[in-house]
């Protein structure tokens, strides 16, 4: 800490944020985030340096399957960034998005590379180059899944850093999506942390004491005033707005999941007749360290942006359809509540200045600390 | 807070003798030598005088520790006396349960394993010092120009007999805690790190010269958990020193893999196990750090020829060293004769 002492205040009475554990049906699992972007290795850089290096995991190779408007889950076109694909024309986007769209997406190849190349949103972009269907049908359930969040309201270089150049460069979207994917190093986008992510806050928060931090727990700030020495702000003062999303967990007993039916799980598309849920993880198909721990149980969860009556019973529902498979019911079941946080400029640090994700969140922490201690 | 100014180092007693020069990167007329474990069990006058006391409670009786603090000095003629404690001292002082068992060593009936283990431990009151001060001063006063080195086990050492509950072959169990609960071995190793840090306290205080901080059981530990877990809570039992410009001097067993992230904890000196030669000690800390050691304990009960000829390879190698100061690389075994003690020490100070 470069000499500092550190004063830590917070609201509530843990540390870590969405980072977080809890015990279901006797597992424990994160409650918040459960991966995050290897983009940057900034992540895995901060894992290595409090001895989590060796535990880093990558998800299976399975990918995930979308639930269309109608019709049975299909699986994600492989070529793709954030769902936008590389191939417009490839069998699995035609399966997805259909003939109609997937021609008019093809039109990104003909039309001038400068075309839409200011917009501003994730939205706004594959609408102008490649149409509202692909949009619709397979951006925007993608990116809800990962940021909870409608692509028109996602800004690109913070959703996908380097797009807007590639697109300049390669002359067109699909080729500019290929140009990242086949830069991008092999494996996963993304990866996890074997135990669970929480563990890299159980970490932090030795190191914590171990440095001697005066942690302050339960304690709300409402002024500044009154607070010695340089002040940092990982939140706005006061909380405004933000979405809410409810997260169920279910542990199953159910061997018909063994063969992982839909992957890594289900992102479903806007309007899927009869489905409240808006993704399905399928835990112990997505990691092998869970698998091993579930000794035999699935672990599945769910994510919802407006809470259904009898959720515990709505989740086996929903789940039983995506997967394909008639669910008995749970051994275990949580219920969490996050609120996503809108944008803000008050904050110095976290979720409202850096976005979504724990590789910019770090990433821009790391940078404004360097900054304060003048390194 | 300074030393006093009638403290031994400062009035002229200890400042200039060959073990604080040595101690200080310089290279006196005579290479001191001292052992650890010298007081104790391997004299017959110890074992005479502990008839009917218990081993703690001879710690804490400051007569009784104060005599068996200045026997070997009597007997051998070492450059230093090392103060007569035992690592659970401040434990029990904080008060923790802790009882000797004969031929296993300290036992706790509560281990520490939880958080709430962890939170019910209290701070060790300066008060409860008071024989240690006691027992500090009245050998310092019979000393006269021989140093007196202060004691206190290192926080990983301590915390692992509280977590297993006594003596363990590998710290399996506090290995295992470092990782399942990471905070919760924060805290209790800090906690180890201010009690240590306040006994040291106490010692220099009422005289010690120089203090010496044994981390027994560090080479149990991979260097990046000793890095992470362990020498943050090390460096802060020096924290506690902060002011007293006394030599410190830190030594662990199998201590080899992590020699240099050691010393980085603010050590001066670094005492060497008997695992590596100082030459090679003195590579792997970069070169300019006084050592000590380290004479094998295993060739003490060899033919003399033989001891003699590795006190002469360890002095050789020691020359790397800016400075050196004669030891073993662990504590004296119990069935040491301690005329081959006497005896090293006149060859190390060039009688024989």
């Amino acid at each position: 800490m470069a000499g500092r002492s550190v004063t830590l205040i917070e609201a509530s009475d843990h540390l870590g944020g969405t980072v977080a554990r809890h015990l279901v049906g006797g597992i424990d699992l994160d409650a918040g985030a459960e991966s995050f972007a290897v983009r940057g290795g900034t992540v895995a850089a901060l894992a290595r340096e409090i001895g989590l290096g060796d535990e880093i995991v990558e998800p299976s190779a399975d990918g995930a399957w979308l639930q269309p408007v109608s019709g049975p889950a299909v699986k994600l076109p492989a070529t793709a960034l954030l769902g936008i694909p590389g191939t417009p024309l490839a069998a699995d986007v035609i399966a997805v998005v259909g003939t109609g769209a997937a021609v008019r997406a093809q039109l990104d190849a003909i039309i001038p590379s400068l075309w839409a190349s200011k917009s501003l949103t994730l939205g706004a972009l594959v609408r102008r180059r490649m149409g509202d269907g692909v949009l619709e049908r397979l951006v925007a359930p993608v990116v809800h899944g990962v940021h909870s969040i409608h692509p028109d309201d996602l800004p690109l270089d913070r959703a996908a850093p380097g797009l807007r150049a590639a697109l300049g460069r390669e002359g067109s979207l699909a080729a500019a999506v290929r140009f990242l994917r086949d830069a991008a190093p092999a494996g996963s986008a993304v990866a996890g942390i074997r135990g669970g992510v929480f563990r890299l806050v159980t970490e932090l928060a030795a190191d914590l004491t171990t440095y001697g931090v005066d942690v302050q727990l339960g304690r709300r700030v409402r002024s500044v005033d009154g607070l010695e020495g340089t002040v940092v702000l990982a939140t706005p003062l006061r909380q405004s707005g933000g979405r809410k999303v409810v997260l169920a967990t279910l542990v199953v007993e159910a061997p018909e999941l063994d063969s992982a039916p839909r992957g890594s799980g289900v992102l479903v598309a806007q309007g899927a007749a009869g489905i409240r849920a808006r993704a399905l993880t399928h835990s112990t198909a997505k990691w092998k360290w869970l698998r091993e721990r579930a000794e035999g149980r699935h672990v599945l969860r769910l994510s919802y942006d407006v809470e259904p009556e009898n959720l515990a019973e709505a989740a086996r529902a929903d789940a039983s359809t995506l997967l394909g498979v008639t669910l008995p019911a749970p051994v275990g079941f949580a219920r969490v509540e996050w609120t996503r946080p809108d944008a803000g400029t008050e904050a110095a640090v976290g979720e409202t200045v850096a976005g979504s994700g724990l590789a910019g969140i770090i990433a821009q922490a790391n940078a404004k600390v360097d900054k304060l201690l003048g390194l | 807070m300074p030393l006093t100014n009638d403290h031994p180092l400062l009035d002229g007693r200890t400042g200039t003798s060959p073990l604080i020069r040595a101690y200080r990167g310089d290279r006196p007329e005579t290479t001191p030598v001292w052992f650890m474990r010298q007081a104790g069990r391997s004299l017959p006058e110890y074992r005479e005088l502990r008839v009917g006391n218990e081993m703690l409670d001879a710690c804490l009786t400051p007569e009784l520790a104060s005599e068996i603090t200045l026997q070997p000095v009597r007997r051998h003629g070492v450059d230093a006396a090392i103060f007569f404690s035992d690592i659970v001292i401040p434990a029990k002082l904080a008060g923790v349960d802790v009882q000797i068992v004969p031929g296993r060593g300290p036992v706790f009936p509560n281990p520490i394993r939880t958080a709430a283990d962890v939170a019910a431990l209290r701070p060790l009151d300066p008060e409860a010092l008071a024989p240690i001060r006691e027992a500090v001063a009245r050998t310092v006063a019979e000393l006269g120009s021989t140093p007196l080195i202060g004691f206190a086990g290192a926080p990983f050492t301590l915390a692992s007999y509280l977590i297993e509950g006594g003596p363990s072959k590998d710290q399996q169990r506090a290995r295992t805690l470092m990782y399942s609960e990471p905070q919760v071995w924060a805290t209790l190793l800090n906690w180890c790190a201010d009690i240590a840090g306040e006994f040291l306290k106490a010692q220099i205080e009422a005289g010690a010269s120089a203090i010496q901080l044994f981390d027994s059981w560090v080479g149990s530990l991979s260097e990046q958990q000793y890095v992470r877990r362990v020498a943050p809570h090390s460096k802060r039992v020096f924290s506690h020193l902060r002011g007293y410009d006394v030599p410190k001097v830190h030594f662990g067993v199998g201590s080899g893999e992590v020699l240099r992230a050691m010393h980085g904890i603010g050590a001066d000196v670094m005492g060497v196990d008997w695992r590596i030669p100082l030459d090679l000690a003195e590579e792997r800390l970069g070169g300019g750090v006084p050592l000590q050691g380290n004479i094998d304990p295993a060739l003490l009960g060899a033919p003399w020829h033989v001891l003699e000829a590795h006190v002469r390879d360890v002095m050789a190698r020691g020359e790397s060293a800016p400075s050196h100061v004669v030891n073993l690389g662990h504590g004296v075994p119990p069935d040491t004769d301690p005329d081959v003690l006497t005896r090293i020490v006149e060859l190390v100070h060039g009688g024989l």
